[in-house]
């Protein structure tokens, strides 16, 4: 203290006392602040080429699912691998991405994964391994394979091809078998793009899968040449539960799954092919009679489409009527036909039985799981003398085998796999492994007794291939030339029809997030709200809600189902839309083993995949809640989602508002243009902006009480008759408002405008009062209630984006409007002189997205994407009322699909 | 070891680098120019505007131990931002560390035509986006 401040000895006031205690406080903040702890800087020690600290690199790669490749550039930073895009040169992506693509990334750092070899579960190592199989190699030498068998997943790597076919040729008697869990999607491929009016027959075309990305670019584009008055864009579905295709259809029918035989005959017939007529309630022939009509005003321009599980027959019947109406080549092509095994796991099963298999080698595949005939496999590996396993996670088949091997990710290993439209992309790693890994196709070489390095063994595959060829391949470049798209010869159509089911029928599909429980270990793919439930960390029984009023039954309620001898226990949940008798599962749920994400969530619903008998619904009296965001974060107002009926009509323009402010105008100002025309519902765009901006999971528990981290949300709306609803997605990130509550309400000024017109979140001023959250109309603002990201382990940090700040207990965050890539692009036009351009500035949400629904840009410009949108008569802003004037605005849908 | 394989290859104080080179292990380095992990920092733009090393750094190039020589506090940063016009110099002067030979006015002066050749505005730069994401 100097002079002429309140000597110690004088009598104090209680304002003095507070005056001192404020300086004393204040001063030993900033005795905390003046200097950071010491840090140690590690620069490399050898600097690798090329390589500039701080600054992103990028790498062609691919991300394979069930065996097809989606195309990949992924960004690493000082050697990270730190995110996921589309890869834009490649027809297959056009630089969109799906939920599971962009998760890939944390399958790789998941700090569950496999670390060592193991055998019969305890640890062991691979020099143990090393000698198990050098005995298998000199075993099979003597016998040519007899009795040893290879056991994969769905295979799409032609270098796994090959290698797979080399073993075969050295031990010619050795089988193979591939195990697919889910239906083969064929050789057939749609081009959505051309196809001015699709009928789908239980064909869930734009949802969750591997060719979601394909399809959904392709629809996208098919649906904005609609907009832009080029050719109808229709699409008609029948489906005995809402799917995102469905409720993305301008004319959807809930039909049960065993009326799509009748239905494609009726269509048949109405084409005027020599078909039976089969009998049609009033509101099928009515949706039949609409069909038709657009098929043949389309002629060449149609497609009729049915789900990969439906009988042959019926695939043969669309085609069919696809040949009579001139769509074939047009609207749908036939890749070459791709060498796979002839065998699948049933017939592993039997063979094994029957004690003709002595060895097994199961590679990156878990049919314990994931098959509907688990405990079959399991029995039938009784039979087996010795069994070994590789894969990324000690799962149920791990467990099984007499051997263990980790596997290495494939974001860090080399390898090739043919895309969705047939061409074949390398794929490099992103990293090196950091564990004792090894890749599938190493393991296959060791098998053999064949050397060299993974990126050796890929090169050695490809010998017709020039150095310059394969320099443009590792640049994302297909491998040779693109494959011809064939006329579609037509499928085979023996084999059993589909029968008509019981008074229940039970459907089980893959679940929109963990697909078949290979992603259940993946907490980004955990938490993601499913499309149309909005549930996360589970699955449920949905059914209808005429089936619920019925049996009384409310969400939550548990249930017992079971089909002829297989049963599941679970909650019900009501899904609008839903055909009036059917039950849908999905798959993924219930894993046994896999570490601790996946284990615990929901009910395993493999049992009931292939079961057959009497369906029997039976309450058990109890109630246990589902965990679902679809209330969380609700607006208050009304008119969220708004509609157009065709094409070229406008929104009734809004009456100008009073307001005290001035319009903030400036440049560039950054604002954003959602179209919900276009929208799907995929939620690419959630996990995208989970990857880019560091957003913590919170886990069941959490997110049950409404903490979930997303900061941007997929509303979904239903609208109309619960049996048969309009459905409307909606995504809700920040609105970035003009005049933003959320800026009035914090007392500590933590939130602030930009120049630019961002509504920007400062975390070190927030104190955690969350007025913000309070005022904002749109309820995107997210708090941090616990240390979300304290505790991570190693690998959990290592996937964070160096370019966006980690947030701390008690500050609340939400969307930046990816801030960090509009001042990486601003830098970057400053030092080179010039303005930003349009499409410069891609945030991570816009990236993702398969139909181009999400554009952003400078809105002070009106040539650019995002003004243009805005300028379209469709567009309107959320919660008018408030008048915030939010930048985010949204498109109106168009009801009518029809030029 | 680039320039130091061929010059002063043998000096005492380069022991630790040609250490860290044969066995790979890193330098562990004290970091002095530190800044918090909440606050993005990038050194090419402000060395295309021709902000000098000294003005951060200090002069550099007469300590023999490397230490801190301006605070690096928000408020230094921001000082700055919000008139950068006395610490502008041109580009090729950037690494320069001996103080310019020019009056306050001089550099004043020069600094108000980076700026408007720049296109800097400080009511921009204080802004917290600029640092802080």
């Amino acid at each position: 203290m100097t002079d002429g401040t309140t000597s110690i000895g004088a009598p104090l006031g209680r304002r003095d006392l507070l005056k001192l205690l404020g300086g004393a406080i204040a001063l030993a903040g900033l005795d905390g602040c003046e200097r950071l702890p010491d840090e140690d800087a590690l620069p490399y020690a050898e600097m690798p080429e090329g390589e500039t600290t701080g600054i992103a690199r990028y790498y062609a790669t691919i991300v394979e699912h069930d065996g097809i490749a989606q195309p990949a550039i992924g960004k690493t930073i000082d050697g990270r691998p730190i995110k996921l895009e589309g890869n834009p040169a490649h027809p297959a992506s056009r630089g969109a991405s799906d939920a599971f693509t962009q998760a890939a990334l944390l399958g790789l750092y998941d700090p569950e994964r496999s670390k060592q070899p193991a055998r019969n579960a305890f640890p062991s190592g691979w020099h143990e391994w090393d000698g198990a199989i050098a005995d298998l190699r000199q075993r099979n030498d003597k016998t040519a394979g007899s009795g040893f068998a290879l056991l994969t997943g769905p295979v799409g790597s032609p270098a796994l091809l090959r290698q797979i076919q080399g073993i075969m040729d050295r031990w010619p008697a050795t089988r193979w078998y591939e195990h697919r869990p889910l239906p083969d999607m064929g050789r057939n491929r749609l081009a959505l793009e051309q196809a001015h009016a699709v009928v789908a027959f239980d064909h869930d075309l734009l949802g969750p899968g591997p060719l979601q990305i394909f399809h959904a670019t392709g629809w996208g584009a098919r649906r904005r040449a609609f907009q832009a008055g080029d050719g109808s864009a229709l699409l008609f579905v029948a489906e005995p539960s809402p799917t995102v295709t469905g409720v993305t259809a301008q004319d959807r029918l809930p039909a049960r799954e065993d009326r799509m035989g009748p239905l494609l005959a009726a269509l048949a017939a109405r084409i005027g092919m020599p078909v039976p007529v089969p009998t049609l309630s009033t509101p099928e022939a009515g949706w039949i009679e609409r069909a038709a009509g657009a098929l043949m005003a389309e002629p060449g321009r149609g497609l009729v489409t049915v789900g990969p599980h439906h009988p042959p027959q019926f695939a043969a019947l669309a085609f069919a009527i696809d040949r009579h109406l001139g769509n074939l080549g047009e609207t749908r092509f036939a890749l070459q036909p791709a060498p796979g095994a002839s065998s699948s796991l049933a017939e592993l099963t039997t063979a094994a039985q029957a004690g003709r298999i002595d060895t097994l080698f199961v590679l990156d595949a878990n049919p314990a799981y994931a098959s509907t005939d688990g405990a079959g496999f399991a029995a039938a590996l009784g039979h087996i003398r010795e069994s070994f396993h590789a894969g990324l996670h000690a799962d149920e088949t791990a467990a099984l085998c007499d051997w263990h091997a980790p596997l290495a990710h494939g974001l860090e290993s080399w390898s090739d796999g043919e895309t969705a439209d047939g061409t074949v992309l390398i794929g490099q790693p992103l990293v090196r492994p950091w564990l004792p890994v090894r890749s599938r196709h190493r393991l296959l070489a060791d098998l053999i007794g064949r050397d060299g390095t993974d990126r050796e063994l890929l090169r050695a595959g490809w010998p017709d291939l020039t150095d310059e060829a394969w320099e443009a391949a590792l640049l994302g470049r297909p491998v040779g030339p693109a494959p011809a798209r064939e006329k579609p010869a037509a499928p085979r159509s023996t084999g059993p029809a589909g029968e008509p089911q019981g008074d229940l029928c039970v459907i089980v599909r893959p679940d929109p997030a963990v697909w078949d429980g290979q992603f259940a270990s993946n907490p980004w793919l955990q938490e993601l709200p499913r499309p149309l439930t909005k549930i996360a960390w589970q699955n449920a029984v949905h059914i209808s809600p005429a089936l619920a009023r019925e049996r009384g039954l409310s969400a939550g309620d548990m249930v017992r189902l079971s089909v002829g001898r297989a049963r599941i226990e679970g909650p019900v949940w009501i899904l609008p839309g839903q055909e009036r008798r059917t039950i849908l599962l999905h798959l993924g749920g219930g894993r046994r083993a896999g570490g601790s994400v996946a284990e615990g969530a929901g009910f395993d619903a493999w049992p009931l995949a292939a079961a057959n008998g009497p369906v029997s619904l039976v309450s058990l009296g109890r109630n246990e809640p589902v965990c679902t965001t679809q209330h969380h974060f609700a607006m208050e107002g009304e008119e969220f989602v708004r509609f157009v009926d065709g094409l070229g009509d406008r929104l009734p323009p809004e009456p100008p508002k009073a307001n005290f402010y001035p319009r903030q105008l400036s440049r560039p100002a950054w604002g954003m243009a959602i179209d919900l025309d276009l929208c799907i519902g995929c939620n690419a765009c959630v996990v995208a902006c989970v990857a880019e901006n560091n957003i913590p999971m919170v886990g069941r528990e959490e997110v049950a009480k409404g903490r979930e981290m997303h900061w941007i949300r997929v509303d979904r709306y239903a609208e109309g008759d619960p049996e048969n609803p309009v459905h409307v997605f909606q995504p809700v990130p920040c609105m970035h408002c003009e005049d933003a509550p959320c800026e009035m309400g914090c007392p500590v000024n933590a939130t602030v405008h930009s120049p630019d017109g961002l509504n920007l979140q400062v975390y070190n001023r927030c104190i955690g009062t969350r007025t913000c959250s309070a005022y904002c109309p749109y309820k995107v603002r997210r708090f941090n209630w616990f240390d979300l990201t304290g505790k991570d382990p190693p690998e959990l940090k290592a996937v964070r984006n160096p370019d966006v700040t980690v947030r701390g207990r008690g500050v609340m965050e939400k969307c930046t409007y990816c801030i960090q890539r509009i001042s990486g692009a601003r830098r970057q036009a400053k030092r080179e002189g010039r303005p930003i351009a349009d499409g410069e500035v891609v945030t991570a949400c816009q990236a993702a997205c398969p139909t181009d629904a999400i554009a952003f840009g400078d809105t002070s410009d009106p040539a650019t994407a995002v003004s243009q949108r805005k300028a379209s008569g469709r567009d309107y802003d959320l919660l008018p009322d408030a008048n915030t004037r939010p930048r985010t605005t949204y498109g109106a849908r168009i009801r009518s699909g029809e030029a | 070891m680039t320039c130091h394989s061929q010059l002063w290859d043998k000096a005492g104080v380069l022991a630790p680098v040609r250490a860290s080179l044969a066995s790979g292990r890193p330098v562990r380095w004290q970091r002095i120019a530190q800044l918090p992990d909440y606050v993005y920092f990038d050194h090419s733009i402000h060395i295309d505007r021709g902000v000098g090393c000294v003005e951060c750094h200090g002069r550099i190039d007469r300590m023999p131990l490397t230490a801190r020589a301006k605070p690096f506090r928000m408020g230094f940063c921001l000082d700055c931002h919000r008139d950068p016009s006395t610490r502008l110099r041109p580009a090729s002067l950037v690494t320069r560390m001996e103080p310019l030979p020019w009056t306050s006015d001089e550099r004043r002066r020069f600094g108000k035509a980076a700026m408007a050749h720049f296109g800097i505005d400080p009511r921009k730069l204080d802004n917290c986006g600029v640092c802080h994401r």
